[in-house]
C-alpha cells in the first residue's frame, strides 16, 4: 500500500482560450477541440474550491489559457479567500486592467505571476504572437502599485537565452519579488517546435553563471528559481514531485489530471468533477493511481537507488519519446533509450530555424 | 560567499507582502503560506512568527517567548528569524 499524502496544490485551468500564441504553450495541442469547449460553470468552480480546501489543498493557482477571460474570477478568488487557501493568478497580463486588479485585491487575491517572453519589445511580441509588451509592463507595475507580491516567469529557449542578463535587469526594474526562469520542457506545442527552440550547450552554461550571480547578489527578495533544461541533465526531474503526490490539475472541461500535460497519455481516462468528488478522484481514480509510488516501474528504474528521488522522471516525456508511458524517462543516462535525447540535442544544435508553429488564434473574448 | 558577509538585523520584523500564517482545518496544522510555497510550522515556530508584527525588537520577542515557554533557546529563535529573512518572507519594517 502506498501512504497517500494530501494534495498541496490545485492548478485550476479556467479556460484554454488565450489572446497569446506562444509556440511552447503548455495547453494540449488539441486545445480547441470539442472536448475542451464546454468550460465548467461558476457554480462548479466554487464547489470545487471548497472541496479542495476540505481536502487539505494549501495553494490554488488560477491559470489557463488566460484566466482573466473568465469574468467570474473575482467570485472564485473570494470563495478561496474564505477558506484560507493561498491564491495565485497566473496571467499573461494583457487583460489586467486597473479596475479588475483592484477588485481582485479586495476579494483577497494573494499573489500574481506575469509571464514575460523576452526583454525587448519586438522579440517579446514575436514569441507571444501578438503585440503585448507594453501591456505586460503596465500590468507588472500595477501589481506592485497595489502591493501584491510579483513573480515574473520567463520561459527560456534558444531565442532569448542570450539576453538573460537583460531579462533579469528588466525584472529588477519592475521590482519583481520573485523570478522563475524555466527552460522549455518539450511536450505538446514545444515538442512540435523543438528544433527551433532547443538551446546550445554554450548558451545554457552562460545562463547558469548569470543566474548564479543573481541568486548570490539577491536581486530578488524571494529568490530566483531556475528550472534546468532536462535534456542536458544526467538524471530526470522528479516530475510534479511524483505522480499523484502533491498536485491536482483541473482542465477547463472538468477533467482532473495529475499534471498539466497528462492528457497526452492516451491509455489514461481522466475522471471528471461532474461525476466524482475531488477526494474520490485523488484517492480512488485509476489515472491518479496508475503511476503512484514505485510499484509500476520497470527496469532500470525498479532496482535504482534513485527511484524514490526522481520517481522514474516524467511519464509524458517517456511516452512521447519512447512510445511507452512506463519506460524510464529517456533523459536519464541509464535509460536504454537515452540516445533519443542525445540525437535531439545534436539535431537542435545544427538547426538555426526560428520559424514556429504557433497556436491558432482562438477567440479571446 | 557574498551572502555570509551580509548583515541582518532582527528588530522590527514583519511578514513581507503576500506572506501569511494559515491554520488548515483539514490537516489540523499551522502553515506559513507565501508565493509558490508552504512551510509546515511546529508550535514554537507559530509562537515566534505570530508576534513578528513589524514593531517589536528582538529583545521584546525573546521576552514574550520567555513568558510563554519555560526553556526558550535564543539561538533557535535567532536561527528561525534569520532563515525567514534570507528567504524574503520576513522583512525589516523599521520606519
Amino acid at each position: 500500500m502506498i501512504d497517500l499524502d494530501l494534495p498541496l496544490t490545485l492548478m485550476a485551468e479556467l479556460t484554454y482560450r488565450c489572446p497569446l500564441r506562444c509556440p511552447y504553450c503548455s495547453n494540449p495541442t488539441n486545445y480547441d477541440s470539442s472536448r475542451y469547449r464546454q468550460e465548467l460553470t461558476t457554480e462548479y468552480w466554487l464547489k470545487l474550491i471548497k472541496q479542495a480546501a476540505n481536502l487539505g489543498v494549501l495553494q490554488l493557482g488560477f491559470t489557463g489559457g488566460e484566466p482573466m477571460l473568465r469574468q467570474d474570477l473575482e467570485l472564485m478568488v473570494e470563495t478561496a479567500t474564505a477558506t484560507g487557501i493561498y491564491t495565485t493568478l497566473i496571467t499573461a497580463g494583457t487583460l489586467f486592467t486597473k479596475d479588475r486588479a483592484i477588485k481582485l485585491r479586495d476579494c483577497g487575491l494573494d499573489h500574481i505571476q506575469i509571464s514575460l517572453q523576452d526583454s525587448q519589445v519586438d522579440k517579446l511580441n514575436y514569441i507571444a504572437g501578438i503585440p503585448s509588451y507594453e501591456q505586460k509592463l503596465t500590468a507588472a507595475r500595477l501589481v506592485k502599485q497595489l502591493n501584491f507580491p510579483l513573480t515574473i516567469n520567463v520561459v527560456l529557449h534558444r531565442h532569448n537565452l542570450d539576453r538573460i542578463e537583460e531579462i533579469l535587469e528588466l525584472c529588477k526594474t519592475l521590482e519583481a519579488d520573485r523570478v522563475e526562469l524555466a527552460n522549455t520542457q518539450y511536450y505538446g506545442w514545444a515538442l512540435l517546435n523543438r528544433d527551433a527552440l532547443l538551446p546550445t550547450l554554450e548558451q545554457l552554461e552562460r545562463a547558469k553563471q548569470v543566474v548564479a550571480i543573481a541568486q548570490q547578489e539577491k536581486y530578488f527578495p524571494m529568490g530566483v528559481v531556475y528550472v534546468l533544461p532536462d535534456y542536458y541533465e544526467q538524471y530526470p526531474k522528479p516530475c510534479m514531485g511524483g505522480w499523484g503526490r502533491r498536485t491536482m490539475v483541473i482542465a477547463p472541461n472538468g477533467d482532473v489530471l495529475p499534471c498539466q500535460v497528462a492528457a497526452s497519455i492516451p491509455e489514461l481516462n481522466f475522471d471528471n468533477v461532474r461525476d466524482h468528488s475531488l477526494e474520490w478522484i485523488w484517492s480512488k481514480s485509476a489515472a491518479f493511481n496508475r503511476f503512484r509510488g514505485t510499484d509500476w516501474m520497470e527496469e532500470p528504474c525498479r532496482s535504482c537507488p534513485r527511484k524514490a528521488v526522481d520517481f522514474g522522471g516524467c511519464r509524458c516525456q517517456a511516452l512521447l519519446l519512447t512510445g511507452d508511458a512506463t519506460a524510464t524517462d529517456p533523459v536519464c543516462h541509464l535509460s536504454p533509450q537515452h540516445h533519443l535525447i542525445t540525437k535531439a540535442c545534436e539535431s537542435g544544435q545544427s538547426h538555426n530555424s526560428s520559424s514556429f508553429r504557433y497556436r491558432d488564434r482562438l477567440n479571446s473574448s | 560567499m557574498i551572502e555570509e558577509e551580509r548583515v541582518y538585523y532582527l528588530d522590527n520584523l514583519g511578514f513581507a507582502s503576500g506572506v501569511r500564517l494559515h491554520w488548515s482545518t483539514a490537516r489540523q496544522q499551522h502553515w506559513l503560506l507565501f508565493p509558490e510555497g508552504a512551510l509546515f510550522l511546529n508550535p514554537t515556530a507559530v509562537a515566534i512568527l505570530s508576534i513578528c508584527d513589524g514593531y517589536r525588537s528582538f529583545t521584546a520577542i525573546s521576552q514574550i517567548l520567555s513568558s510563554q515557554f519555560c526553556d526558550v533557546d535564543i539561538n533557535q529563535v535567532q536561527n528561525l528569524l534569520l532563515q525567514m529573512l534570507k528567504r524574503g518572507l520576513l522583512i525589516n519594517k523599521t520606519p
